[in-house]
């Protein structure tokens, strides 16, 4: 590829009208926060207070056009197939540290799933593991899955003795010493489960669009049973489609790749993704953790396209389970977005990857910026003079200050409104649609949809704190490495949930009574923010429990798709159990 | 690197489940520069560090 595709009149326009609407409500939010706040005068807060609610605030509702760009239907016509057999194709399963037995009989599952789609594929294991034991483990069972598959000569295993560059140089070591078999080479996760169909569609749209180096599907999450893994799962499920047919349209050819649930070019990958060492240590130099996004950007660099399909079902992951593990695995993203501060410069990019970093960075600093917009607010309430109601030294009547009460209350309507209304909309357009039947009735997903919103309203605060600390800490040089997912855990005992969120009850009941002090006027304000706070460790305990399937209900629950049932009856013969949450007691310093 | 062999499963066996030998170039990528902007970022990332806790 020489040429770099140049973005389509209909992607040129979805980004700026995207950038536009975030743009003009930025806009309407600091003029009507300015309005209120210069009525005592101009101080520094007031500035700082200004440019924090435009950058968040835009930031907010660059989510919301993403939701309303992808509330459209996507193209109706019908993915193409394949006219003879598949070229070479490798199913890549980088695996570390995993439970042998859950990745291998999802392995055995997607087998089985590919013959019954007619596709002979080769399945390569990667092992990163480095416990000699668990290793051990992985062998055993994978003679298991051989035995079972009769899958020697096709299914293959391999163990690295080091595991440098992680999971991209693990691939990269796969693309080295066998890339040249393989035409194209499906990158999946250890926790990953994809329909035969669906992967022979995605081969499919390859042997098609020669210019595509990588096909993304957008993976829906399977097997939640908690309160907070049952309403990812809900989300991702109901909102993330929409979402992700907007991020679609405005990434274009430039992406976006997450890095597994994925199909490459083998050839473009190994021309274009080798990628190097950062200089200096980590946590911003070093190997590059979040590679997925810089992937993408290298194959946009070298004229490949990089696409998201969202018509393609049968792709499926898991989620965390309760917030610890979410915060877990937001820390290890937000170290792997903020080292991508390094490649905004990067020679040769297309415009719109060095966005793309910017956003990922974004998504992080921004909790930062909301922190900083709290803080000045309360320090400008602090600093304000009296107002004076006798400016003329002659007058009778008292001259009150102007109200500016409707001006503050339409600014958090306002900002309640980019977050919620795009639910809503996908909401409508769900029961308008009949999608909402997939998802227990209209009646069903209202309430789904509404306890979504409430319960994400309660975390956003702790997620606040997570990501803010998350931010300070690779800002402060702690490389939190990246350590392998700990899927299957469960249960967080209310001992645990006080040790892992006494530091947020602090921080909480130190800042409400600072208010309630100093500012008592901005305490009602406040309390969204302080109160889930104060009840953090309930709310982490509690929302790690099994929930009843009244709300949250998914298509993939209603009917369980059938490589996910294939999976869970071999692991059943395996281990004699359904893969299911492991009630262990959490770690409360696993996210130290 | 090499494949691990254990005690129970013998070297050879383990020497069958590795994949096809077919090797393909991977050019090193470059992602960083001396420009301005690169400088910048770097400079940018390193004055919040704080030393030796890295």
């Amino acid at each position: 590829m020489a040429l770099r595709p140049a973005p389509d009149f209909a992607t040129r326009a979805s980004r700026v009208s995207a950038l536009t609407f975030a743009f003009l409500a930025a806009s309407l939010a600091t003029g009507l926060l300015v309005d209120a706040a210069i009525q005592d005068g101009v101080d520094v807060w007031d500035i700082a207070r200004g440019v924090l609610i435009f950058i968040t605030t835009a930031w907010l509702a660059w989510g919301a056009a993403l939701a309303f760009l992808g509330l459209p239907a996507g193209r109706t016509a019908p993915l193409p197939d394949l006219s003879g057999p598949p070229p070479p194709t490798a199913v890549l399963v980088p695996i570390c540290n995993e439970d042998p037995v859950s990745t291998f009989a999802r392995i055995a599952a997607m087998d089985r799933s590919f013959a019954q789609a007619g596709l002979p594929l080769h399945i390569a294991v990667l092992s990163d593991t480095r416990d000699e034991h668990a290793a051990q483990l992985e062998r055993i069972t994978f003679e298991r899955l051989l035995s079972e598959t009769n899958g020697e000569g096709r299914i293959f295993y391999r163990r690295r003795a080091d595991n440098h560059g992680r999971k991209a140089g693990n691939i990269e070591d796969f693309i080295r010493r066998s890339g040249g078999a393989y035409e194209l080479a499906v990158i999946l996760d250890a926790d990953s489960l994809m329909e035969g169909e669906t992967v022979r569609a995605m081969i499919a749209r390859m042997v098609a669009e020669p210019d595509i180096g990588v096909l993304q599907t957008l993976p829906k999450i399977v097997g939640a049973h908690s309160f907070f893994g049952r309403a990812m799962q809900f989300s991702a499920a109901f909102h993330s489609p929409t979402f992700t047919r907007g991020l679609a349209r405005i990434q274009g050819v430039t992406g976006p790749f997450w890095g597994h649930n994925a199909i490459i070019r083998v050839r473009a990958f190994a021309e274009s993704c080798a990628l190097p060492e950062l200089r200096g240590k980590p946590p911003f130099g070093g190997p590059i953790l979040s590679h997925d996004y810089v992937e993408a950007a290298l194959l946009a660099r070298a004229g490949w396209s990089v696409l998201v399909d969202d018509r393609l079902g049968g792709s499926y992951e898991e989620g965390p389970e309760n917030l610890l593990s979410y915060a877990k695995r937001d820390r290890r993203w937000c170290q792997g977005n903020l080292q991508h501060m390094r490649l905004l410069f990067a020679p040769g990019l297309p415009g719109w990857s060095r966005f793309v970093f910017l956003q990922g960075i974004f998504s992080y600093l921004v909790s930062v910026l909301w922190a900083a917009f709290l803080i000045s607010s309360i320090l400008a309430a602090l600093m304000a003079v009296e107002p004076d109601y006798f400016p003329d030294p002659h007058q009778l009547f008292p001259v009150f200050p102007d109200d500016r009460t409707k001006e503050i209350t339409a600014l958090a309507v306002g900002i309640g409104g980019l977050l919620i209304v795009p639910k809503v909309a996908i909401l409508m357009g769900a029961i308008l649609s009949g999608r909402a039947r997939g998802f227990g009735g209209g009646f069903r997903a209202f309430l789904s949809v509404v306890t979504e919103i409430l319960l994400t309203s309660l975390l956003a605060p702790l997620m606040l704190l997570y990501q803010t600390r998350a931010v300070f800490q690779v800002f402060s040089g702690r490389d939190g490495g990246w350590p392998s997912s700990q899927r299957g855990e469960g249960i967080i005992p209310l001992p645990s949930a006080l040790q892992a969120g006494a530091w947020i009850v602090l921080i909480g009941a130190l800042s409400l009574s600072a208010v309630a002090w100093v500012a008592p006027g901005l305490t009602l304000w406040l309390l969204p923010v302080c109160l889930p706070m104060l009840v953090a460790p309930f709310l982490i305990s509690w929302t790690s429990r099994a929930l009843s399937h009244a709300v949250f209900r998914s298509p993939e629950e209603t009917e369980v798709p059938a490589v996910v049932r294939t999976y869970r009856d071999i692991h059943v013969r395996w281990r004699g159990t359904e893969p299911a949450v492991d009630y262990v007691e959490a770690d409360a310093n696993a996210i130290a | 690197m090499t494949t691990e062999t254990s005690n129970s499963i013998d070297s050879e066996r383990v020497a069958r489940w590795m994949p096809p030998e077919a090797p393909l170039a991977m050019p090193r990528q470059t992602l960083e520069t001396e420009t301005f902007g690169a400088r910048l970022m770097t400079r940018f990332a390193g004055v919040f560090m704080i030393r030796g806790r890295g």
